[in-house]
């Protein structure tokens, strides 16, 4: 599914050179459930931006389900994203001027699916993930695990086959963690290839595999328990 | 100096968006300052005459008319009333004359100036400040008053009082000198001379005077109407005067602004133009206030963390309050300050020159001080309510997470900026009609030939010698005919004025009295009849050519007379005044041998088609210099002429003209600066979306849509606002441009182009932003 080699990113200011990814190398496997560790600043964000189509490598190669992807425009970028990733974020993002219906929905919006469609396609994800009563709410009325809620339904709303999760749990009080931890599992057991950034080892327990990731390089992969 | 600090630091962080809000601001409180001495000037009109306030004019009212000229024995009666403490009449009729000033016994100079003939009364009504001399000279038949300037401008440094000049044939001593009023006095700065006590004294058919008085009390005036109404004697009343011989008493200080009475040749405003003026001067400063509350308020979402950090650690509401108050003060009076600067710049170019007042700091400190208490207000007002707004929310809450302006704060924020967009449209309609109405008149048919006419004055010596000097003239390739006249045709709303009795019943018409061939000479054809001959002027009566509007209202017949004149033919309205009056009742009249007024003071020159003007005036020139040399001759094209009749509108018109296209540039940079902080805030936002697959066109979409939506909303309500205006103010006008409905089109899309450009360009910055960066 990812193949990524010798990847690296370097980011300038006027005076420092910061390098963020020092030639991290790695693949994962369709339907795999990988955790990204590591302390602050090291380069975990990074490469899940890079994964996500989000940014793109200073040099290296990113093959996404058998196409090089890393080093696209950003349009092309943007269609390669549509449809094919969904992101969840710790602060969720999700859009204040929007109610959760409308949230959920964005990029179906975006990818031109017609509107009955978009509807019967929303309502399956938030009664997915057990939010459809909050439909008509603005985020500002739902709890952190409610809205973390809304962002894993618009996450998977397009059905992607790659999810990309940084640090799902870091706002959210250890219930609602466990919920959206055990969301993400079941979204893998039906066939979803996820990716998350981690500082919880309780949270990376969950997944197939860790890897370490420690000023911008690769420390250790180890199988996780499950 | 916590106040300052933090304003420097505002000015620091959100440079473009404070320079162009103080920019703003300071342009707008120039323009109001610059609107406002303009105002005053028109305002205190005659003011500076001592007791203005008890001055007035006396005017003749009857037969739906009103003169401002009355016959000197009815002057007489109004001044034996015990409540005039003083009356003085003076000849209405503001010409220039020549003067000339004799130095060291042979250097001979002529001077054009003006020559009021007063009674020596006069300086008892309009007090005359006396540098030199006393005013006490006009008692003496052949002394004369002159100003302070005339006196620099006959004799440099030497003292005048004692030199001798020669006005009107005649030698006069000079007898004081006054200090010169200010521009804005309907008292011009003249040769006052003395009018014989005999002049008119008992001629009730001679209205020729301006009669002015000093009232001890305003109620004394319709006593006083009475008084006069009794003692006009019943025969005179219906010979001469018509109507019941009821008056009215026009103060001093209303002079200026009224335009209803004939025969008036002071300077006038119009109170409609001052407002229209002050108007914009608020619609400007609104425009710019609203920039800056909106500049104050756009900085909400961005300063509210710092300002609740502030809070959680023990600062007081009301300090923080203060503190945002004062900075906003600081960022008004600083705005006041440049403004004070880019008037004190202005002074010296060709903006200075727009105005009729003089565009001194100093000399207008009221306003300058006006101006800087409404900065003051301003500063209060933008900076009240986001200072109550931000300081309204729990600290805790808004620590947490991201924070935006409340839909109602929006909605707000939209109708000020929809307040301006509506103001900006109005002006920009109406600028380009004021602009399109100026070509209107400059190329509106008029009925007879403008552009291939030279015209020129004579003088007394020339007009002794009308053949030779026309001989002259035609002896020149270029110059086609020549033809003489007592007025300039076009170029006065009003001309001399005839009451004739016509198969029993009374007429009135104005007429030019020409020479035979100026029909000729302007291309003005007769449709009835014929055309004046060379021989007419040697009969004993004179013609008459009239127009059609006196031709179907009088039911004229052709070759019948009116008294002994006879009419010869008939011609179209041709547009004999400017355009602010439709053509009425007129003729053209040529004297003959029975002639008790010709004084034919215009020479018309027609050049050829074809060949060169200016060579044709530079050999006007000669001939003029070489029959009478010194005298200053005014030679000029006739279409500048009929130019110079609209110089005050158009000058206004591109002082108006000038002010809009700030206006709209502020308003513009207004949206400029919210575009750039609304994409800021938003950019949070905007990268959502381009994760969730929006591509930069769809970003672009959701900027333009708000902006077109309020572009649309404001043209709606601008269109029938800016018809209204400008109908009004094209009423001034006889002769006025159709209202094209695809001005308000062009002016609506105008507009738009412009906001979505700047939009467009700010939010492209925005929308191609690496998404990243502003989330987390």
């Amino acid at each position: 599914m990812i193949k990524i080699e010798n990847l690296r990113k370097v980011f300038r200011t006027e005076e420092v050179e910061t390098v963020a990814l020092n030639g991290v190398s790695f693949e994962v496997t369709e339907g795999e459930f990988i955790a990204v560790m590591g302390p602050s600043g090291c380069g975990k964000s990074t490469l899940l931006n890079i994964l996500g189509l989000l940014d793109n490598p200073t040099s290296g190669t990113y093959c996404l389900a058998g196409n090089e992807v890393g080093h696209l425009k950003e349009s092309a970028r943007t269609q390669a994203r549509k449809g094919n990733i969904g992101f969840v974020f710790q602060s969720f993002n999700l859009i204040e001027e929007m109610n959760v219906f409308e949230n959920v929905e964005l990029p179906l919006v975006y990818m031109r699916i017609n509107k009955a469609e978009r509807k019967r396609r929303v309502e399956e994800a938030l009664y997915r993930m057990n939010i459809s009563h909050r439909a008509k709410h603005f985020p500002n009325q739902l709890s952190g695990g409610q809205q973390q809620r809304v962002a894993i339904a618009r996450a998977i709303v397009a059905n992607p086959k790659l999810i990309l999760a940084d640090e799902p749990t870091g706002n959210l009080d250890s219930k609602n963690g466990n919920d959206v931890m055990t969301l993400l599992s079941e979204l893998n057991t039906e066939g979803a290839t996820i990716v998350m950034v981690t500082h919880s080892q309780h949270d990376a327990s969950y997944s197939h595999r860790i890897v370490n990731l420690f000023d911008g390089e690769i420390v250790t992969e180890v199988q996780s328990r499950m | 100096m916590k106040t300052f600090k933090n304003f420097l630091f505002v000015l620091e962080r959100f440079k473009t968006s404070s320079i162009l809000n103080i920019a703003g601001l300071s342009i707008a409180f120039a323009i109001f300052i610059i609107i406002l001495m303009q105002v005053d000037y028109d305002l205190s009109f005659d003011k500076c005459h001592k007791d203005y306030d008890h001055i007035y004019r006396v005017e003749r009212v009857g037969d739906g008319s009103k003169l401002a000229i009355l016959p000197r024995p009815a002057a007489e009666i109004l001044f034996q009333s015990p409540h005039v403490v003083a009356g003085a009449i003076i000849g209405p009729f503001y010409m220039e004359s020549s003067v000339t000033v004799t130095k060291n016994d042979t250097d001979e100079q002529i001077y054009k100036e003006m020559v009021l003939m007063v009674e020596p009364s006069f300086p008892k009504v309009i007090h005359f400040d006396m540098l030199e001399g006393s005013d006490a000279a006009l008692e003496e038949p052949d002394k004369v008053l002159i100003s302070r300037r005339i006196g620099q401008k006959f004799f440099g440094t030497e003292s005048p009082v004692g030199k001798q000049i020669e006005v009107w044939g005649g030698a006069r001593t000079i007898g004081g000198v006054y200090k010169d009023f200010p521009p804005n006095s309907s008292i011009s700065n003249a040769i006052f001379m003395a009018m014989s006590p005999d002049e008119n004294k008992n001629n009730w058919g001679n209205f020729s005077f301006c009669v002015f008085v000093h009232l001890d009390h305003a109620g004394a005036k319709q006593e006083i109407i009475e008084q006069f109404k009794a003692a006009i004697p019943e025969d005179i009343l219906n010979k001469y005067w018509g109507g019941d011989g009821s008056l009215q008493f026009t103060p001093l200080a209303d002079l200026h602004f009224t335009n209803d009475i004939m025969y008036d040749s002071t300077p006038k405003s119009s109170r409609a133009t001052l407002m229209v003026l002050l108007a914009i001067a608020f619609a400007i400063l609104a425009i710019a206030a609203i920039n800056f509350n909106n500049f104050s308020m756009a900085q909400v979402p961005i300063r509210i963390r710092s300002i609740n950090t502030q809070k959680v650690l023990g600062a007081s509401t009301g300090s923080l309050r203060a503190g945002m108050i004062s900075e906003s003060v600081l960022m008004n009076l600083l705005g006041f300050a440049l403004a004070l600067i880019i008037v004190f710049l202005l002074k010296s170019t060709p903006v200075a020159d727009l105005l009729d007042a003089k565009m001194s700091l100093s000399a207008h400190w009221k306003e300058v001080a006006l101006t800087g208490g409404i900065a003051l207000l301003v500063g209060l007002l933008t900076g009240l309510y986001p200072a109550l707004y931000i300081t309204s929310f729990q600290p805790a809450l808004v620590l947490n997470g991201s924070f935006g302006l409340t839909p109602k704060g929006k909605n707000i924020r939209n109708a000020l900026i929809g307040v301006q967009f509506v103001a900006s449209l109005v002006l920009i309609i109406s600028v380009s009609f004021m602009y399109m109405q100026n070509n209107y008149l400059k190329q509106a048919p008029v009925g007879y030939e403008r552009d291939q006419v030279i015209i020129t004055d004579l003088s007394n010596k020339i007009n002794s010698q009308r053949d030779v000097f026309k001989q002259e003239l035609k002896s020149f390739a270029g110059i086609e005919d020549v033809a003489l006249s007592e007025s300039l045709l076009g170029t006065a709303d009003q001309y001399m004025g005839w009451g004739r009795t016509y198969r029993d019943k009374d007429i009135q018409y104005q007429v030019l009295p020409v020479e035979p061939a100026f029909l000729k000479v302007m291309n003005i054809s007769v449709t009835e009849g014929r055309d004046f001959r060379e021989d007419d002027k040697d009969g004993r009566f004179g013609k008459y050519i009239f127009n059609e509007k006196a031709h179907k209202a009088y039911e004229l017949e052709l070759n019948s007379h009116i008294d002994t004149s006879e009419i010869i033919g008939f011609m179209p309205d041709i547009q004999f005044t400017t355009f602010h009056t439709e053509p009425t009742p007129m003729a053209f009249f040529v004297w003959g041998t029975d002639n008790w007024g010709d004084k034919m003071r215009h020479v018309y020159i027609k050049v050829t088609a074809g060949s060169n003007m200016f060579a044709a005036m530079q050999h006007v020139k000669s001939t003029l210099n070489k029959l009478d040399p010194g005298y200053p001759f005014n030679v000029r094209f006739y279409s500048e002429a009929l130019q110079s009749v609209y110089e005050k509108e158009q000058r206004l018109s591109s002082l108006i003209g000038v002010f809009s296209l700030i206006a709209i540039l502020i308003s513009v940079i207004g949206v400029f600066g919210l575009v750039i902080f609304e994409t800021q805030y938003r950019r949070r936002e905007i990268s959502i979306r381009k994760i969730m697959g929006s591509s930069v066109s769809e970003v672009l979409q959701l900027f333009i849509g708000t902006y077109c939506f309020i572009v649309g909303v404001c043209f709606v309500i601008a269109v029938p606002v800016a018809y209204y205006f400008n109908s009004k103010w094209l009423d001034n006008f006889a002769c006025k441009t159709p209202l094209h409905w695809w001005v308000f089109l062009l002016s609506g899309l105008f507009v738009l182009a412009i906001i979505l450009m700047i939009v467009t360009t700010q939010s492209y910055k925005a929308a191609t932003k690496n998404p990243t960066e502003a989330i987390h």
